[in-house]
């Protein structure tokens, strides 16, 4: 289970604009929007995805800022093998550090 | 519904109040009611982020003994709830794939053997071979033939504990933190203008402000949450300007009224141009300057704190040259003359509009001004006299230690301040701003360390004028030795031992490829590295102790404003990992007072004599005065572990706390002042000097800072007193501009900066493990001017290698990324292992502060 919250800033006259494109981002639901301040929460298991939301959450036009608020991860087995760190090591990714 | 489901709703609930209740808004009545019930499966406690030096606090949630959740801390006044994405991200930089578990030593048929393969050890093995390295090299070759490089990410009393067992069990004064390589040039400038460290301002000053500078500051991408409260200023305050000078475009300049591309190393010019602008417009505080500032010039000509046979160094004519001779006024306004607005922007290639703008903020006595700056002063080769001549300005107009008006150095780690310069974990310096380099402040510690005196090595190894004995049956002779020449003297097999604590300096230090791997590597030379991960450092290493990380301990931290914060245990760390603490502490029980202290010092203390230094620095009454607290319990009747406490048989964190405390409150140097332990884990941090249980926003200033009065009894309220200064007046020290050490020329025709980025914190060791930060942003890119990319055939994209005069890498060229360098200059951030950009980088240091400068330097860029 992954699960986040994020206060997004806009202009305050864009509010519903942003809020309504937001709204229709895969795995992204509106929980309220006021003058320019949007509380989204975003429910993805993938964590990819997860940073990918977020990410893309700071392209969306008219958004000022992303501020993240609250996060919450856990592996259930249920849900198969969980996600794992990516590349951890860090010579695994092509380059080398020479030694 | 099923169990899962109703679990879900509830976590998004609570997620979606705490956002609703930050953006202060309200959310539907169904949702506010699901979130009101408490998870009884989680434990919610603050603890202080383990990042840059902001000092956010998060809630930490802990489930079946592993953190689950996060939240930024609604209570707290750094952040007042919000994170940065790596805040965010924070919990899984414990859950990284490949944490170390046990200690490893490189070994060869059962042996040690610095070309075997890492083998598992147990930590009485570990401790062993570390006593009997470390006693050998300190009786062959002197205090400098040890060496210790901790951190600004220790924790308080980590630092506190290295510092005396550094110090004053093996009497040396090898001892080193990496903030050498962040804060130094603040510190030294601190020292020189104010006599005391650590800004006079704090966060405050940012919603009372009208105007921000930037110097060589990418708040928005290293200090992401101080940066939205300036954003929120900008936004919200009709008169604020904000004003960002960097040597290329970052982020931070989408918010800037007047942003400033200069050519490397010109700010010192660009700051002497506002000084004197000042002065001819007459707008300069004159009562100010008449009552609280001496004016000083430095000597110049100083070099590069290259190695001393370099050609730049032999030229140099005041080689590492700093004491000041004073001026007067009229003097200094002669010297700053020369910086017109013609002058300055035909060097620093700015326009003179656009200096002119910058300088009427500084000059407008109806203009308050914060002034940021971060690395692109400190890794300066003139580090020491760009921080001065911003404080110069700041002094001419009297824009200091007051709402609003602040010249503020910001920290890159959780407790540079806190531990590294608080604590004083540099070969110089002993704790709240004592200094080796004193007979007297010696002498001090020692007696509250219970020590004979001439215990702690003089940094001239002299006590009372006469040579200090040491175990080597020759005197201590000069001690000091900073963070780049430990390299150099494991380079040269002079330093034969090397413990490399809580950070990646392998990967961090200049020069690579010259000076840190062939030191690592040298056969004579043993090397600790203690971490959570297996980093470039800890594979460099010959034995590698695996580390207790964040709230794998309780542990406090000091932030940039000078807040100190205090977090609780939250979770067991994995296998045998063990914190610095822990190590250093448990390490001391290895070594006898003999085997280091010469015949003439023990005679002093014959009742030392066969004792560890455990027993003498550790357990010797004031340390160990607290007994182990069992379970720590909060207010709210939550319980936590406090493993070391329970190992030592004492509250060994509270121990070194309060003896740390008797420095601040005894001792030569009034205001540092902090709080009894026990207040620490019932706030959201507090500020120094804290008097009365009172925090001071502002010093300097009678009526904020009751240190003032300490010094100064009849000042009245509002009255500014410096006194770290004996006369309580700070110094304006004149400095001019001088030439960078390797200026691009046919060759090597582009200029090479260094630095960070959002996702990653620092050598990218705990961030780089997080899968999310990983993705966002995998590997350095290199990045170049569109123009200059052009001319060398290159696109978007295409990999190149980059040479310096000392080594090569290969990497991707950016041309449209969030950092866009005018031609001439490209940036690579240092984050990425696998592209080791300080095998480029010169290991250039200001000769004052001895910091390395790590943004300048000549390079060329070829297809690969």
């Amino acid at each position: 289970m992954s699960i986040c919250s994020v206060v997004v800033h806009s202009r305050p006259e864009a509010t519903l604009k942003v809020s309504t494109t937001i709204e229709n981002m895969p795995h992204c639901e509106v929980m309220g929007a006021e003058n320019g301040r949007i509380v989204v929460v975003i429910d993805v298991r993938n964590r990819a995805v997860m940073s990918d939301t977020i990410m893309a959450l700071n392209d969306v036009e008219g958004v000022v800022g992303v501020s993240l608020i609250y996060e919450y991860f856990e592996e259930d087995d249920e849900l198969g093998v969980p996600e794992q760190a990516a590349e951890p090591v860090p010579f695994a990714d092509g380059g080398s550090c020479g030694i | 519904m099923t169990m899962e489901l109703n679990r879900r709703d509830f976590i998004k609930s609570q997620a979606a109040m705490a956002a609703a209740a930050v953006a202060g808004i309200s959310l539907p009545g169904i949702i506010e009611a699901q979130a009101a019930q408490d998870d009884p499966d989680i434990r919610w406690d603050k603890a202080a982020c383990r990042f840059c030096g902001t000092g956010c606090s998060v809630l930490v949630g802990v489930k079946n003994g592993k953190v689950v959740a996060t939240q930024g801390d609604p209570d707290a006044p750094v952040n007042k709830g919000l994170n940065c994405i790596k805040g965010y991200f924070l919990t899984k930089i414990m859950y990284g794939a490949d944490r170390l578990t046990k200690p490893l030593l490189r070994m060869k048929n059962g042996k040690f053997d610095k070309n075997g393969q890492f083998q598992e050890i147990s930590w009485d093995e570990a401790f062993k071979i570390m006593a009997e390295k470390f006693v050998e090299a300190r009786r062959k070759k002197g205090p400098k033939g040890i060496g210790m490089f901790g951190s600004g990410q220790w924790t308080i009393w980590e630092g506190y504990a290295a510092q005396k067992l550094i110090k004053a069990g093996f009497r040396s004064n090898s001892l080193e933190p990496n903030a050498r390589h962040c804060m130094a040039s603040a510190v030294g400038a601190f020292m020189r203008a104010f006599g005391i460290d650590e800004p006079a301002g704090c966060y405050d000053d940012i919603e009372a402000t009208d105007t921000f500078v930037l110097w060589g500051s990418n708040m928005a991408e290293m200090h992401p949450i101080l940066w939205s409260r300036v954003t929120n200023r900008r936004l919200t305050h009709d008169k604020c300007q904000v004003h960002v000078l960097g040597t290329f475009r970052n982020r931070c300049f989408e918010l800037a009224d007047n942003g400033i591309i200069f050519k490397p190393q010109t700010d010192l010019a660009i700051a002497n141009f506002i000084a004197n602008y000042i002065i001819q417009k007459g707008t300069y505080n004159k009562e100010f300057i008449e009552k609280h500032v001496h004016f000083n010039v430095t000597p110049t000509d100083i070099g590069y704190g290259l190695r001393a046979n370099d050609p730049r160094e032999k030229k140099a004519k005041n080689r590492a040259k700093g004491k000041l001779t004073k001026i007067t006024f009229e003097e200094y306004k002669k010297h700053v003359s020369k910086y017109t607005a013609d002058y300055v922007s035909e060097l620093s290639g700015v326009p003179k509009e656009q200096l002119i703008k910058l300088a009427e903020a500084y000059a407008d006595p109806n203009r308050k001004v914060v002034s940021f700056w971060t690395m692109g002063f400190n890794q300066h080769t003139r580090g020491v006299w760009v921080n001065g001549l911003v404080y110069n300005i700041h002094l001419l107009m009297g824009k200091i230690a007051e709402p609003g008006n602040s010249p503020f150095s910001l920290t890159g780690q959780p407790s540079a301040c806190g531990t590294a310069r608080e604590v004083g974990t540099f070969t110089h310096r002993l704790p709240a701003d004592l200094v080796v380099k004193s007979d007297a402040h010696c002498k001090y510690a020692e007696k509250v360390w219970k020590l004979p005196p001439g215990t702690i090595p003089r940094a001239n190894g002299k006590m009372d004028g006469k040579d200090q004995p040491d175990i080597t049956g020759k005197p201590l002779g000069k001690t000091l030795i900073h963070a780049v020449a430990m390299h150099r003297a494991l380079h040269d097999g002079v330093m034969n031992v090397f413990w490399v604590m809580c950070n990646n300096n392998l990967q961090a230090a200049a020069n690579f490829n010259n000076e840190s791997w062939p030191g690592w590597r040298n056969p004579d030379n043993f090397i600790i590295v203690s971490d959570p991960y297996p980093t470039v450092s800890a594979i460099g290493a010959d034995l590698i102790l695996p580390t207790a990380m964040w709230t794998e301990k309780e542990g406090a931290y000091g932030n940039s404003e000078r807040r100190t914060q205090f977090w609780r245990q939250q979770v067991k760390a994995p296998g045998e990992a063990r914190s610095d603490l822990w190590q250093i502490v448990e390490f001391s029980k290895y070594v006898k007072v003999d085997d280091v202290w010469p015949a003439e010092l023990l005679e002093k203390a014959p009742e030392y004599k066969g004792k560890t230094l455990f027993d003498v620095l550790y357990k010797n009454g004031q340390v160990d005065k607290f007994p182990a607290p069992g379970k720590v319990k909060d207010e709210r009747g939550n319980e936590y572990d406090n493993d070391e406490s329970e190992y030592f048989g004492f509250y060994i964190q509270k121990g070194l706390f309060e003896e740390y405390r008797i420095f601040q409150w005894e001792g030569p140097k009034k205001g540092h002042q902090m709080a009894p332990y026990d207040d620490y884990h019932k706030v959201r941090g507090m500020r120094w000097p804290v008097i009365d249980g009172k925090e001071t926003l502002w010093r300097f200033r009678a009526g904020y800072d009751p240190v003032v009065r300490m010094y100064k009894p009849d000042a009245k309220d509002g009255e500014v007193y410096f006194y770290g200064k004996k006369d309580g007046r700070a110094n304006i020290i004149c400095a001019p501009y001088e030439p960078p050490a390797e200026p691009p020329d046919n060759e090597y025709d582009l200029w090479l900066a260094t630095g960070r980025v959002l996702e990653h914190w620092h050598s990218g060791s705990m961030t780089r493990r997080v899968p999310e930060l990983f993705r966002a942003m995998p590997y350095a890119k290199v990045y170049m001017n569109k123009k200059d990319a052009r001319k060398r055939r290159l696109r978007n994209g295409s990999k190149v290698k980059v040479i310096t005069r000392r080594g090569e890498i290969v990497a991707r060229v950016e041309t449209r990324g969030r950092n866009q360098p005018p031609e001439g200059l490209i940036f690579i951030p240092w984050f990425d292992a696998g592209r080791l950009v300080n095998k480029l980088t010169l290991d250039q240091t200001d000769p004052l502060s001895k910091e390395t400068d790590y943004k300048k330097c000549a390079c060329k860029v070829v297809k690969a």
